[in-house]
């Protein structure tokens, strides 16, 4: 008897909100349900002989390439019955990716389940700032889709700084600098370029935030007209804004993927009660439902644990599309466990097209 | 040598007896050398060369010596065509012979010419630079250091063979900016850049802003370049599919001529094509193998070769991909990676075709199957493209010295000409 979709939502539910079950035989469950509703992807899986009751693990899944979503709905039932579609920006092609969603159920109880874990471990409800557009102004953005979550579920007097010209720098700067005069920790999320414009915007302006505010800083700049890196940011955080290193907290996420990835060092430090060192490669946590395996870029074949290769990703909050796929960002799986994955960007492959929300946003705010 | 300063210097002054050389000795210098690097891996002083010019740019070792023994077989029979079709006499280099403008002429080197390299190709350079000392100038080149290696065998078996000619070139190597781009331009009277549109469009604008006064810039550009197979060339055959191979798989498609999508007349043809060319990128793997692909390239080719899975179908071959692709999904990531696409309508379709995907680079080049009335027509349709070479599949990537790179006569804008009345 096919699994139906509401039962497989259940149980993944059951996986992400309270830990029960296996991975892999979730994400058998869910292979063998993509290949039954998503024709384009069962396509796929004939092409390389696979089929669900060949595929015995979950690294055999077949995987998808993250440049496909441009160019086929990868969608589980006819692309007209999904209720959302997120799509990555088009600066390159003039092509968009497009991951469409019958529900944002699971996608936000995996948010959630991971801003809790990494973003706020010392509890949510606290005033936030997010540099970039609400939901209402860029619905097919899904990280203005988070941030619309974090500001409903986490943070309910969160500002937006934005207007009918984009990104509001003046309020925004009158934001913080109220919060820089109370006690109450806050949480400031935003794309790397809007931070970049932020601190432009303030270059003789020293802010100190409460201490134990947060910065959540999402999208690299690289290949675009100014690149800044992790380290810069983190070192503007605290020098503008008084955020501690450690409290500035990177995210790692795309549009194809419903789980999202972040800087576990503030996550770490609570649990053990004391300052994790800083590392040279910034490193990146994600939940036990989305796993990690790198790749060979030119065979993708499996490496060992710790060497460089393209980054393929297992994510069972993907239940409407397809499971794996198939990035071209490099990285290192730095640790791999049923908890959860750890790895290492390396950079986004210089040839691989920049993608994702924060450019979207940065072609609103240039 | 990397101080450019001391090198243009010691060019410029090693030019003068140079240059006071006879072009008929200079062009006979020239050849000679190029026959020298015919068929390198044959001989035992040419093959260590041919070694680390490949481990420099990464192409494989067979394709490094395909592309020297073409350029300097293209030297060896066409350059002293080369100046004399672009000076009009061959003697105006020291002589003031009347022309087909009724009056006497001359025309002077610049002193000193520039030549600035692109990273993909380590022979492209070649051919300009040896045209530049044919006329009498000294050159200095600034190599990207994955055709450093290049450069550096170039000036040094050019001192071997005639001490005199090394003197006159000077190698440079830096890794970029754009103060020692601008100090290249003042150091030098004219400059010829290979490259991208932001590293040509930066030498043109230097050199039209040039302190001590403007000097002419000859930029070869970026752009794409196709191979089409019209109804006219009916089925395909093993020659054609292998000439077209070839000329994807000659530098690995990294150069401005490399075909970067084959056209094919008629989606019911498109697939004898597409698999045919398969199977000839497999033939020509045996004697040119892919050189290294970067991280960076696997990745792209990775992400086209599953785009194509899904829109069209893949054909595999050694070292190669060939991916039916309905329509257009975007640029190669190269390395023989070719996209195959269909038109209707002969010439003037193809033209609409190229012309409505959502990005449309400069058209340079087209291979066109079939026979030269097939290619004229070919060539009439695609002008408003920009191309400026239409040729026979298989010589793409092998033009000859005399042919005019970029659609200009380029080497006339490194003399100036002095007309006697």
């Amino acid at each position: 008897m096919p699994e139906s979709r509401q039962a497989l939502k259940l149980a993944l539910l059951d996986f992400i909100e309270r830990g029960q079950g296996r991975f892999e035989a979730l994400a058998l469950r869910l292979f063998a349900y993509q290949h039954r509703h998503n024709p384009a992807y069962r396509a796929h899986c004939e092409r390389r002989g696979a089929s669900p009751d060949r595929v015995a693990r979950w690294t055999e899944i077949p995987t998808v390439p993250t440049d496909v979503f441009r160019h086929v709905p990868l969608f589980c039932g006819q692309p007209s019955e999904a209720t959302v579609v997120f799509r990555t920006s088009g600066t390159t092609s003039g092509r968009r990716g497009e991951h469409h969603l019958r529900s944002l159920t699971v996608y936000h109880a995996s948010a959630l389940r991971a801003i809790d874990t990494f973003l706020l471990p010392d509890g949510p409800h606290r005033p936030a700032l997010m540099l970039a557009p609400p939901p209402e102004a860029l619905p097919d953005s899904s990280l203005s889709s988070m941030l619309g979550l974090i500001a409903r579920e986490r943070a309910p007097d969160a500002l937006f700084a934005w207007n009918d010209d984009g990104l509001d720098l003046p309020g925004a700067l009158n934001w913080l600098t109220d919060a820089s005069r109370r006690d109450a920790p806050v949480l400031l999320l935003a794309t790397s370029f809007a931070l970049v414009k932020l601190f432009d915007a303030m270059p003789h302006q020293r802010l100190t935030l409460p201490p134990g505010s947060i910065m959540m800083p999402t999208g690299g700049t690289k290949g675009r007209t100014r690149e800044v890196t992790a380290a810069e940011i983190e070192a503007l955080a605290e020098e503008r804004l008084g955020v501690a290193a450690d409290h500035v907290v990177s995210e790692y996420g795309m549009t194809e993927l419903g789980s999202q990835f972040y800087d576990p060092r503030l996550a770490e430090a609570l649990a053990r009660k004391d300052a994790s060192p800083a590392s040279d490669s910034p490193r990146l946590s994600g939940p036990p439902w989305c796993r990690v395996t790198v790749h060979d870029p030119l065979t993708l074949a499996e490496v060992p644990l710790g060497e460089p290769g393209l980054l393929r990703f297992t994510d069972l909050s993907n239940l409407d599309s397809v499971c794996s796929v198939q990035t071209s960002d490099r990285g290192r799986l730095l640790r791999s466990t049923p908890q959860g994955d750890t790895l290492t960007l390396l950079g986004r492959q210089a040839g691989a097209r920049p993608r994702g929300c924060s450019l979207l946003i940065e072609e609103m705010l240039t | 040598m990397t101080d450019l300063r001391e090198a243009a210097a010691h060019a410029r002054r090693c030019a003068q007896a140079w240059s006071a050389r006879p072009v008929e000795e200079r062009v006979y210098l020239l050849t000679g050398w190029a026959a020298t690097w015919i068929n390198p891996l044959a001989s035992s002083d040419r093959i260590d060369a041919v070694h680390e010019i490949a481990q420099g740019c990464g192409l494989s070792v067979p394709n490094v010596a395909w592309g020297i023994t073409t350029t300097c077989d293209a030297a060896l029979s066409g350059l002293e065509t080369l100046l004399t079709a672009s000076l009009g006499d061959l003697r105006r280099l020291g002589d003031y012979p009347t022309g087909a403008e009724g009056f006497p002429v001359r025309a002077l080197p610049i002193a000193l010419c520039g030549h600035v390299w692109a990273s993909t190709l380590p022979t492209s350079g070649w051919i300009p630079a040896l045209a530049s000392l044919a006329l009498g100038s000294a050159v200095l080149i600034k190599a990207p250091r994955p055709a450093l290696a290049a450069a550096e065998h170039l000036a040094a078996s050019l001192a071997e063979f005639d001490p005199l000619l090394g003197q006159a070139v000077a190698v440079s190597s830096w890794t970029g900016g754009s103060a020692t781009d601008a100090e290249l331009v003042e150091l030098c009277d004219g400059i010829v850049v290979s490259g991208g549109r932001q590293a040509v469009d930066r030498y043109a604008a230097l050199s039209l802003a040039r302190h001590r006064g403007a000097i002419p810039c000859v930029a070869f550009g970026p752009g794409e370049s196709l191979a089409v197979a019209p109804v006219d060339a009916g089925e395909p055959d093993l020659d054609t599919l292998d000439a077209l191979a070839l000329d994807v798989a000659a530098y690995d498609q990294l150069g401005c001529l490399s075909p970067t999508a084959l056209w094919v007349e008629g989606a019911e043809r498109v697939e004898p094509w597409a698999a045919g060319l398969a199977s000839a990128l497999d033939r020509v793997a045996l004697e040119l193998p892919r050189g290294e692909v970067p991280d960076d390239a696997a990745a792209a080719i990775m992400q086209r070769r599953g785009a194509a899975e899904f829109v069209g179908r893949v054909f595999e071959a050694a070292d190669a991909l060939v991916l039916l692709e309905p329509e257009p999904i975007g640029d190669t990531p190269r390395y023989r990676t070719v996209p195959v696409h269909t038109y209707d309508g002969g010439p003037t379709g193809l033209r609409d075709a190229l012309m409505a995907r959502p990005r449309r680079p400069r058209l340079l080049s087209a291979a066109v199957a079939g026979g030269l009335d097939t290619r004229q027509r070919y060539a009439d349709a695609l002008l408003p493209l920009g191309v400026h070479r239409i040729c026979s599949p298989g010589i793409q990537q092998s033009p000859p010295a005399t042919w005019h790179h970029d659609g200009m006569n380029w080497l006339a804008q490194l003399v100036r000409f002095v007309d006697l009345g």
